[in-house]
């Protein structure tokens, strides 16, 4: 688990809500980055975003993760996408 | 504040080619970039991918953005290969909606001419025998040209993305 929580709250609240569709955090061990978040799929072709532990902006950087979280094919909560038809 | 948003895509081989040796490789990378100061820029690995997601505030323009973080990757010390920028130049109608805040269906009635002037730009190329992928710069100069636009600068950016795409083959980061 990363050390204590993220000092930003919007930060917090995205990590929460990635957490809520089934990624996994690990700690960073160090560094600029204060944890990584891990999508659900267990290989290396998974998605994964880097944590900063001081972002410039943390809207900027909670908003970044949740639109990884929300385009991710691998959450708990599946989005199905087919081909696109004309 | 005007803030540009924008993705730079790596080349995968910067990524570790062993598991394990993989996990920290990232993690060095990760952290490289924010020391170069790119603190502005979330980094993340998108389907197997190595991307830098930027919103880069104060710019007078996206090649001005584009350009302030290239600058700063190039101190990195590490050797950051561009693939591509995105938002990209080849786009589905579907892509075409979302850009536009509008609903897919919008975009299918101006492309068959149910709605509109017609004469929706050609498509580049098709992926199947249903999919077709159009050029987003002959979308948006073919939106401003019939008033849909709202915001001019969609064209000029969408020309500089273009650009900088095409650019790339000679950007060496080292």
């Amino acid at each position: 688990m990363p050390r204590g929580t993220h000092p930003k709250k919007e930060v917090r609240d995205a990590v929460e809500y990635a957490k809520e569709h089934g990624w996994r955090v690990a700690e960073a061990g160090g560094g600029h980055v204060f944890c990584t978040l891990l999508c659900p799929l267990k290989s290396r072709e998974g998605h994964r975003f880097f944590v900063h532990s001081t972002p410039q902006n943390p809207g900027n950087h909670a908003k970044r993760l949740k639109d990884l979280v929300d385009k991710c094919e691998h959450n708990d909560n599946q989005n199905q996408q087919g081909e696109e038809e004309p | 504040m005007k803030t540009n948003s924008f993705r730079i895509v790596f080349d995968r081989d910067i990524l570790g080619k062993t598991v394990h040796g993989g996990e920290q490789d990232e993690l060095a990378l990760a952290n490289a970039l924010y020391e170069a100061g790119l603190d502005d820029c979330s980094f993340l690995i998108d389907g197997g991918e190595p991307c830098l997601d930027c919103d880069v505030e104060n710019a007078q323009s996206l090649k001005e953005a584009v350009r302030s973080v290239l600058r700063r990757i190039s101190k990195c010390g590490k050797p950051f290969r561009v693939a591509r920028l995105e938002p990209g130049n080849l786009v589905t109608p579907s892509e075409i909606a979302r850009r536009l805040g509008v609903s897919r269906q919008h975009i299918q009635q101006l492309i068959f001419g149910l709605r509109g002037p017609g004469g929706f730009p050609q498509p580049f190329c098709r992926v199947s025998d249903k999919s077709a992928v159009y050029q987003w710069t002959d979308v948006v100069h073919w939106m401003q040209a019939h008033q849909y636009l709202k915001k001019a600068e969609i064209v000029k950016n969408a020309e500089e993305m273009e650009k900088l795409n095409r650019n790339l083959a000679t950007a060496v980061m080292a």
